[in-house]
């Protein structure tokens, strides 16, 4: 739960503050949850939206030029194979507010297009042009850290 | 489906790499059981200032309004008050006014002569026009005796008519004990109206005592309401209780 939270935060003290309002509210409405088992989902869907409405109130969204973003290169090499995952966490939390909200919601919580943009109050495209810009900014700065590691 | 996003959410368990601080779920458990969220950065987001500010501007139009409203029924107040007031001294005759309001119109159709004749003389018609006020409050008083005559009677005759299942007239004799007390205040006030003449301080101590008179008798049916419901669900369906009612 902690790690939805400071993937879209991208910051500790956020993704806490999040995780603990997600909790209270949780606590709260507790009554609304009509089968036990489902509490995990449930709790998950609390903090994602607790999450999309912190980036709804932090986030300025400006529409990308789509210049410099090539999707096709990108997706014909899966240059994400072999990365270390901790690295790949550390790089999703250092993009940019933005980008960073989309991808991890389209990426990671399986969000589509449509449901993003109706979520954080954007348009389609600027979401799809958002996910490739996380991506080609994923990409370079993963590379770049490979190279200086050796 | 993007090659990126299944091989990310296929792995998604092995990037959960971080944890909160470890006093955040005791923070949490402590906040959850007293209830209340923290007042961090969460509760300054965009979202609460925008509820708070939605909240100080409806008290600010709520205050407006209200000012607005008040000083609109300052205004209107005194002219009602006058139209009412004209209105009764009309409805309401009373025996040996009507010589004295026809002196008073007389006497008011003609200032402008009188003043033209004789300076002294609007002293005279407002000196006429002061012995008016008695007429006034003894319309008002007779107002005031029925008013208030009619709600004891009626809520006399209530408690008249309410059954004691509990206990017998004499159990409330405090109350029947303090009528009577306020019985003799109201006629010593009576007296001394006849005696000095109607004032507003006579005429205000009548209303107190009605007023209290009025009270004693609503807490007394008060009282009796709540023995009776107490009686009402201790005893068992089958059982009559034996009924009094208060002589009073």
């Amino acid at each position: 739960m902690y790690n939805i939270c400071i993937r879209m935060t991208g910051n500790p003290t956020d993704a806490q503050d999040m995780l603990q309002d997600a909790f209270m509210d949780a606590f709260r409405h507790l009554g609304q949850l009509k089968q036990p088992g489902a509490f995990a989902g449930w709790l998950r869907r609390i903090m994602i939206n607790k999450c999309i409405q912190f980036s709804k109130n932090h986030v300025r969204w400006s529409s990308l030029d789509q210049d410099g973003i090539d999707p096709v290169t990108d997706r014909a090499t899966a240059w994400w194979l072999n990365i270390p995952f901790q690295l790949v966490q550390e790089e999703i939390k250092n993009l940019p507010g933005g980008c960073r909200e989309v991808f991890v919601l389209y990426a990671l919580e399986d969000f589509g297009h449509k449901e993003i943009a109706r979520n954080l109050g954007i348009s389609e495209s600027t979401s799809k042009s958002q996910y490739q810009r996380a991506r080609k900014l994923l990409r370079e700065r993963i590379t770049k850290k490979m190279h200086l590691n050796g | 489906m993007d090659k990126l996003k299944e091989y990310l959410l296929r792995h998604k368990a092995d990037l959960d790499v971080d944890s909160p601080a470890s006093d955040t779920w005791e923070y949490i458990g402590s906040k959850m059981s007293e209830g209340s969220p923290r007042t961090g950065l969460a509760t300054k987001s965009g979202f609460s200032i925008g509820v708070v500010r939605a909240a100080v501007a409806a008290c600010v139009i709520a205050l407006a309004g209200a000012g607005l409203w008040l000083v609109i029924k300052n205004k209107k107040a005194p002219a009602d008050t006058a139209k009412h007031n004209s209105g009764i001294i009309k409805k309401v005759p009373v025996p040996g006014k009507e010589k004295t309001e026809n002196t008073a119109r007389t006497e008011e159709k003609t200032p402008d002569k009188d003043i033209a004749r004789n300076p002294s003389k609007p002293k005279q018609a407002r000196h006429k026009a002061r012995s008016q006020k008695p007429a006034e409050l003894s319309d008002e008083i007779d107002i005031i005796d029925k008013s208030y005559s009619s709600l004891i009677d009626y809520q006399l005759r209530k408690l008249r008519a309410t059954p004691l299942y509990a206990e017998n007239g004499s159990y409330f004799s405090f109350y029947t004990e303090q009528l009577k007390q306020m019985d003799q205040d109201e006629e010593a006030v009576r007296n001394d109206i006849k005696t000095y003449g109607l004032t507003n301080e006579f005429l205000e101590q009548l209303i107190n005592v009605y007023q209290q008179k009025l009270n004693l008798l609503k807490n007394l049916q008060t009282e009796i309401n709540k023995m009776n419901n107490k009686v009402r669900q201790k005893q068992a369906p089958s059982e009559k209780a034996e009924v009094h009612y208060l002589n009073i």
